[in-house]
């Protein structure tokens, strides 16, 4: 006999210790994981940066060979973009998404759990390629046929790795439109969501769309070398040249989907530390949605020097610039958001407002890439490199800093040690200055990307670029003592972390319970939480 | 989510998972990424690069598959009435519908614990060796509201807790 008492106990535990991990299907527990596996990942890609920054301290051969350096330059684009950005937005839609949106947990918590479970597989598969005969892939993150094709041993699990990282993002996009679609409090209409279910919602529209695409490109690669397919080899008749078109329609929305979630914290931070609703919230969600749409027409901005003809480099040309027209609504309703509001300037809005100012640099060079005679200058020099590393370091991943430092509270029940994150902000953001901005002025003098060695006159800029890249990276180390000393204890956080904070995440307690809403919120509270200021 | 007729004389309960997808907007939204996701498809395939179009139809099962799973179970419900010498109990999610009578007398309110530490607890009403399931497609809390309901409803007898 069993009193009912002892049953509500019951279910009111979960199990502790690593079966907790690896069995959870509890929207918070695989957000966690999520995000401690892309913080492991963006050191474990941060350390191949450090060796290509090592390398290229000094002109000449000093540490690895021109084939192990270009490995290391494959791996850390790869590692960084599947391993370290897209698993951290992944988990922090995990976190807040239901909590955002007044749902208990995700639509299909067990997909959940396997669609990160694959991950780590993915990454051990990807980064033992290493150890095996041949190296691992010297590519680039971009694996273009035919030089993907002359990879050793670590083809196949290369091919493999990439699949399995594609499953994983294809089901946790399907769980987060599941969610969103099916599982929204009464009153929560789609107008009403905030704008990070909006943005990532659309991402997720994103990810279902190209992802496809991706794992077509690299099975027919997989197939061109084992099952003597000519998909893009010109002796079959095939053509070499068409993989980069196949690869850029998956490629460019790629960078979207990485870049709208950001938008999205954004939105989320600066009305919070400006007291004031988000300025044109209607606006904003038809510009992440014309993003969305632009990016699937552009992809051969990437591909101008490739010879096409002058109709095509035309249309892409002007499909790109278009896209500056949503990206500055975006920026606009930002600055007008903070217009007059009361400001504070605690860390997740210093992340906000460095977001704002560097990613809109990274757009400008970005507009200046998209004029085809500029970009045939342009074309595979560090000015790219610039580029979209202050597109996706100082906007993706300083978006995701601001958002750790934002919701830490919420997550762990304790406020991180402000002068902590200072520091870590004010060395973060000097020292990726220091690093990135030299090097458009490399890419314009003519240096070359993805060579280990270049000419001597570029010296000085390459030594100022290597000492901010090893600061950016030690200085990481204090995001980590950061999260550490806020999970280990700390001042207590109230439910209402921040006075501005609008959402209804805000309306639980912090730690919020393990099942967030054990019923739907009412929907005055929902009203009372407006994301609209009209 | 519950909710309770006021009726004093015949109280009912009607039990039905929170759903806000509506039929139109599932057509609307599986077409327009089928749409989005089949096009390139089929334009890479006319190219001769077959195999994303294979990708794309195998993701769209997976995503409807996926839909169709998050709406039928929104199509659940469950509904028990108890008047003054029965408990009735309809449950069904459109397609297979269920009905079952016990007398208030006898009833009794019953936990099972699950077998295994993730599974949820379930409740059930249970008379003369039949039992049937309640508040399936709740959470653990308001499954025990709906258990604290129900023992006030059914009367001081019913609740024993058997197992």
């Amino acid at each position: 006999m069993h009193n009912t008492a002892v049953a509500h106990a019951h279910h009111a535990e979960h199990p502790n210790g690593i079966w907790r991990w690896i069995t959870t299907t509890n929207h918070k527990d695989i957000g966690t994981l999520y995000l401690c596996f892309s913080l492991l990942m963006f050191f474990v890609g941060g350390a191949f940066a450090m060796l290509i920054r090592a390398e290229l301290f000094k002109p000449g051969m000093q540490l690895m060979d021109p084939l192990f350096f270009n490995e290391m330059a494959t791996l850390h684009g790869l590692v960084m973009i599947f391993g370290a950005i897209m698993p951290a937005f992944v988990g922090l839609a995990n976190w807040m998404i239901p909590m955002m949106v007044g749902a208990p947990d995700m639509a299909l918590p067990r997909m959940n759990n396997w669609s990160f479970w694959i991950l780590p597989f993915a990454f051990i598969l990807l980064l033992s390629t290493l150890f095996m005969p041949g190296g691992a892939p010297a590519s680039g993150w971009t694996m273009y046929a035919p030089l993907m094709l002359q990879t050793g041993t670590a083809f196949p699990f290369t091919i493999f790795a990439i699949h399995l990282m594609g499953i994983s993002s294809v089901m946790g996009a399907i769980n987060i439109i599941a969610t969103i679609l099916n599982l929204r409090a009464p009153g929560m209409t789609l107008m009403k969501m905030p704008l990070f279910v909006w943005c990532w919602l659309i991402t997720a529209y994103l990810l279902i769309a190209v992802m496809p695409v991706l794992a077509g490109a690299v099975t027919m690669e997989l197939m061109d070398k084992y099952f003597g397919t000519s998909f893009f080899n010109a002796a079959g008749g095939g053509d070499p040249l068409l993989f980069q078109h196949v690869f850029w329609f998956f490629g460019h929305p790629e960078v979207y989907i990485m870049v709208l979630p950001a938008f999205g914290i954004i939105s989320e931070i600066i009305p919070t530390f400006s007291r004031k609703p988000l300025f044109g919230y209607t606006s904003m969600v038809y510009a992440v949605a014309s993003i969305a749409f632009l990016s699937f027409i552009v992809w051969a901005h990437h591909m101008f020097t490739v010879g096409m003809p002058l109709a095509a480099d035309l249309f892409f040309m002007f499909t790109t610039m278009l896209i500056a027209v949503p990206t500055g609504v975006k920026v606009f309703n930002w600055v007008a958001t903070m217009w007059r509001g009361a400001l504070s300037f605690e860390t997740p809005m210093l992340f906000a407002i460095a977001f704002v100012f560097l990613f809109t640099i990274g757009g400008f060079s970005g507009v200046m890439l998209a004029l085809v005679p500029a970009d045939w200058q342009y074309h595979d020099t560090y000015f790219v490199v610039a580029h979209f590393h202050y597109v996706l370091v100082t906007g993706s991943a300083f978006a995701i800093m601001g958002a750790v430092y934002y919701w830490l509270p919420k997550w762990t029940g304790h406020m991180y040690n402000e002068t902590l994150a200072k520091w870590h902000f004010w060395l973060s953001v000097i020292s990726i200055n220091v690093l990135y901005f030299p090097m458009h002025f490399l890419g314009l003098a003519g240096m070359n990307r993805r060579l280990p060695d270049y000419p001597v006159q570029f010296t000085d800029l390459n030594q100022v670029v290597s000492i901010g890249g090893f600061v950016f990276g030690v200085s990481q180390l204090l995001f980590v003592a950061c999260i550490i000393l806020c999970v280990r204890g700390g001042k207590k956080a109230e439910a209402k972390v921040w006075e501005g904070a609008l959402g209804l995440e805000w309306t639980l307690p912090s730690p919020p319970p393990y099942h967030s809403f054990t019923e739907p919120p009412a929907a005055n509270l929902i009203w009372a939480h407006p994301y609209q200021n009209d | 989510m519950l909710a309770v007729n006021p009726d004093t004389a015949m109280h009912c309960i009607v039990i039905v998972p929170n759903r806000s997808l509506s039929v139109t907007g599932w057509w609307l939204f599986y077409a327009s990424i089928a749409a989005a996701t089949l096009t390139p498809g089929i334009w890479f395939t006319l190219n001769g690069f077959w195999p994303v179009l294979a990708y794309a139809i195998l993701e769209m099962l997976l995503l409807g598959l996926c839909l169709h799973l998050c709406w039928r179970q929104g199509r659940y419900g469950e509904v028990i009435t108890v008047s003054s010498s029965q408990v009735f109990v309809d449950k069904g999610d459109g397609h297979h519908l269920e009905h079952r009578e016990f007398s208030r007398y006898w009833a009794q309110l019953v936990v099972h614990e699950p077998c295994a530490r993730l599974h949820p607890w379930r409740l059930y009403i249970r008379s003369h060796g039949e039992e049937c399931e309640v508040g399936r497609c709740l959470t653990g809390a308001e499954r025990a509201t709906l258990e604290q309901r129900l023992a006030q409803l059914i009367g001081p007898l019913g609740k024993t807790g058997f197992n």
